[in-house]
């Protein structure tokens, strides 16, 4: 778990609006190493499965990424032709999304989408189906044979999800994007799919980025974490610093609003303000509005991501000269 | 089922029941989607009801709201019955009702003062007794004068769900009944509406039925919990009984499944709950959770367990209720 497989490197990715430029990523640089699962959390709009549609290139007009790298497994992505960016597509990079129903398609039996993509590896069709067939298993279906057969309809939202992981997990690849695998599903079925993607990750040595907005997935499945905020990556650190000592005022306000409490015991820590318009040029840091130790240099010079202690990086000037302020 | 006395609740319902038919022409053909539901709700209380989908809670509740006809039995609200037409005006008024989706339950070409206003003229007042309350109201929770004269699309899930809020409350309702208030909204924003109803609540003497599947949010705001499954009760008690001291297997489940509130929480003991929700299509003569239920005995399938009283008001609907170590 040390060879790097992917390095994010001051990505940032834009969208030309009416209302001027929106920095959905702003200079976002992480890596994930093989095999491990890192996550990206933040709030709705914070930028962080825009990042992830950034490493798969799939940013649709008026959006475009407007600089940075991706370097995947040796290479940049963000260089490659489209057709050589289709193949990686899939075979070395899967994802997955929220809604398994948008992504499966419904004139299509389950067994025939889950070959079809093997069918592009040239596996042969009866080897293909075997694979198929014992990647089902793999996932945890009951009565695999006749789900081979099942239109996506005819199955429960849990199933189609475990569907999704197996045709993105039997083409093995090295590096698994779940964007809100669990978000529409009830927490009986979300505890089965993670326990799954956990299971499955040290059978198959696929790294995995999974983006949510949930701590408690966070907590039950990661091995690194980036806390992303209005475009930025502002904290970036292993999963048990992150929850014993986060460092950047957002992401402690934040731990402080999960309702861990009783109501008797005390009331939740709110965040005052709203997440600031990206349209808008401004200098500083993004949280300075809301921030409950914002000083006058916060709003003038923009912070940058600096490691404050071993593997924890954190952007905020409180911490940029290394002493405990907050 | 209480020790406390019929007079002392505000709702009250005996061997509740909704069944959908599905086929005009078959009989027995029904959807049981709420089976034989008694149940209290006290002045004052916050009510958290769980399950997962599909499990009745909404549908008790539309019913509760006199939005939907049950078909066996009926509901009291201060001892008037709720589906008695001559009560109905008095009834309106004293219910409040919240919705998942805020922005589907403001009418888009309204602006918010208009959605604010008309429930008020509706109920006899003049527009400039009207006006007087929805500052009053508006400044209560929170929303600024300037938003009053926007539409709802002009808005942030937040500032929409705290109108809603805002609507339901104006008219001082008894009852106020929320179904999944905060699933669509983010951590933060959640944190201060949850906050602003609990205010609320203290001021204005409300009694809450909280409806959600996120048990950390139903832990935070109730002073009791009924657990539902498949259109039937499972285990209702305190807050902290249901919680901590769950006496139901599929209580356990559901509590096991909620993601750790921190990563050392990782290796906690689970018992994941397999399968799928049985179809409430068919009678079955035992308990409702036995096809997914690791306790199960000859028994379960055969005989519907009663109603057990565990603890001081706490009942769970399991015929092992007590014995079982969990």
């Amino acid at each position: 778990m040390s060879e790097t497989l992917l390095e994010v490197k001051d990505l940032c990715i834009q969208f030309e609006t009416q209302n001027g430029t929106v920095k959905a990523v702003d200079n976002v640089s992480f890596d994930i190493k093989k095999g491990e699962v890192f996550a990206l959390v933040g709030e709705s709009g914070c930028g962080k499965s825009t990042t992830a549609m950034g490493i798969m290139q799939l940013i649709k007009s008026p959006g475009k990424i407007s600089g940075g790298a991706v370097d995947f497994d040796g290479r940049d992505l963000l260089k490659l032709t489209r057709q050589e960016m289709t193949k990686v597509r899939g075979s070395e990079i899967g994802m997955i999304f929220q809604n398994p129903l948008d992504s499966l398609n419904p004139v299509y039996t389950v067994g025939n989408q889950m070959i079809e993509g093997l069918l592009v590896e040239k596996m042969d069709k009866e080897q293909a189906y075997k694979v198929a067939f014992d990647m089902l298993r793999d996932v945890k279906l009951s009565d695999v044979p006749a789900r081979m057969k099942s239109y996506p309809h005819e199955i429960s939202g849990g199933m189609r999800q475990r569907v999704m992981i197996g045709m993105m997990l039997c083409r093995n690849p090295k590096l698994l994007i779940a964007d809100e695998p669990t978000t529409a599903l009830d927490v009986t079925i979300q505890a089965g799919i993670i326990e799954l993607m956990n299971e499955l990750r040290k059978k198959y040595d696929s790294a995995i980025l999974i983006i949510t907005h949930d701590f408690g997935i966070v907590a039950d499945i990661a091995d690194r974490v980036g806390v992303m905020y209005a475009g930025n990556l502002i904290e970036v650190g292993e999963v048990f610093e992150i929850f014993d000592h986060p460092k950047h005022p957002y992401t402690k306000l934040l731990m402080k609003a999960l309702p861990t409490i009783t109501k008797e015991e005390g009331r939740l820590q709110t965040i005052k303000g709203m997440v600031p318009n990206l349209a808008e040029e401004k200098s500083g840091c993004n949280f300075a509005d809301r921030c409950p130790y914002c000083s006058s240099q916060c709003r003038e010079k923009k912070p940058v991501l600096k490691e404050i202690a071993k593997n924890h990086l954190c952007a905020c000037l409180l911490h940029e000269g290394g002493e405990e302020n907050a | 089922m209480h020790n406390q006395d019929k007079e002392q609740a505000l709702v009250h319902m005996e061997h509740l029941k909704k069944y959908f038919p599905l086929r005009r022409d078959k009989k027995n053909s029904y959807v049981r989607a709420v089976d034989d539901v008694t149940l209290d709700i006290f002045h004052g209380e916050t009510l958290g009801l769980v399950g997962e989908s599909g499990s009745g809670k909404t549908t008790l509740a539309k019913m509760i709201l006199g939005l939907l006809p049950p078909t066996q039995s009926t509901i009291y609200l201060n001892e008037l019955d709720v589906w008695d037409k001559k009560n109905k005006k008095a009834l309106r008024k004293s219910v409040g009702a919240v919705f998942q989706d805020p922005a589907s339950s403001l009418n888009p070409r309204a602006s918010i003062y208009r959605s604010l206003e008309r429930p008020l003229l509706i109920n006899g007042y003049n527009k400039e007794d009207a006006k007087t309350l929805i500052y009053e109201t508006a400044e209560k929770i929170n929303i600024g004068r300037e938003l009053l004269n926007r539409f709802p699309h002009e808005l942030s899930g937040g500032q929409q769900q705290r109108v809603s809020i805002a609507r339901a409350i104006m008219l001082k309702p008894q009852l106020l009944v929320l179904d999944e208030p905060t699933s669509a909204l983010d951590v933060s924003v959640q944190a201060q509406t949850l906050n602003e109803l609990l205010n609320l609540q203290g001021e204005l003497k409300m009694t809450y039925l909280f409806i959600t599947h996120n048990l950390s949010v139903v832990r935070y705001m109730s002073d009791r919990i009924c657990v539902m499954y498949g259109g039937k009760i499972m285990e209702i008690g305190k807050s902290a009984d249901v919680y901590f001291h769950c006496t139901h297997p599929y209580t356990f489940g559901l509590l096991s499944s909620v993601p750790p509130l921190h990563p050392k929480d990782r290796n906690r003991k689970k018992y994941l709950l397999s399968g799928d929700m049985p179809s409430l299509t068919e009678e079955t003569s035992g308990c409702r959770f036995a096809s997914r239920c690791k306790y199960c005995k000859d028994i379960c399938t055969l005989q519907e367990p009663p109603m057990k009283e565990v603890g001081e008001g706490h009942f769970s609907a399991c015929h092992f209720a007590g014995e079982l170590e969990f």
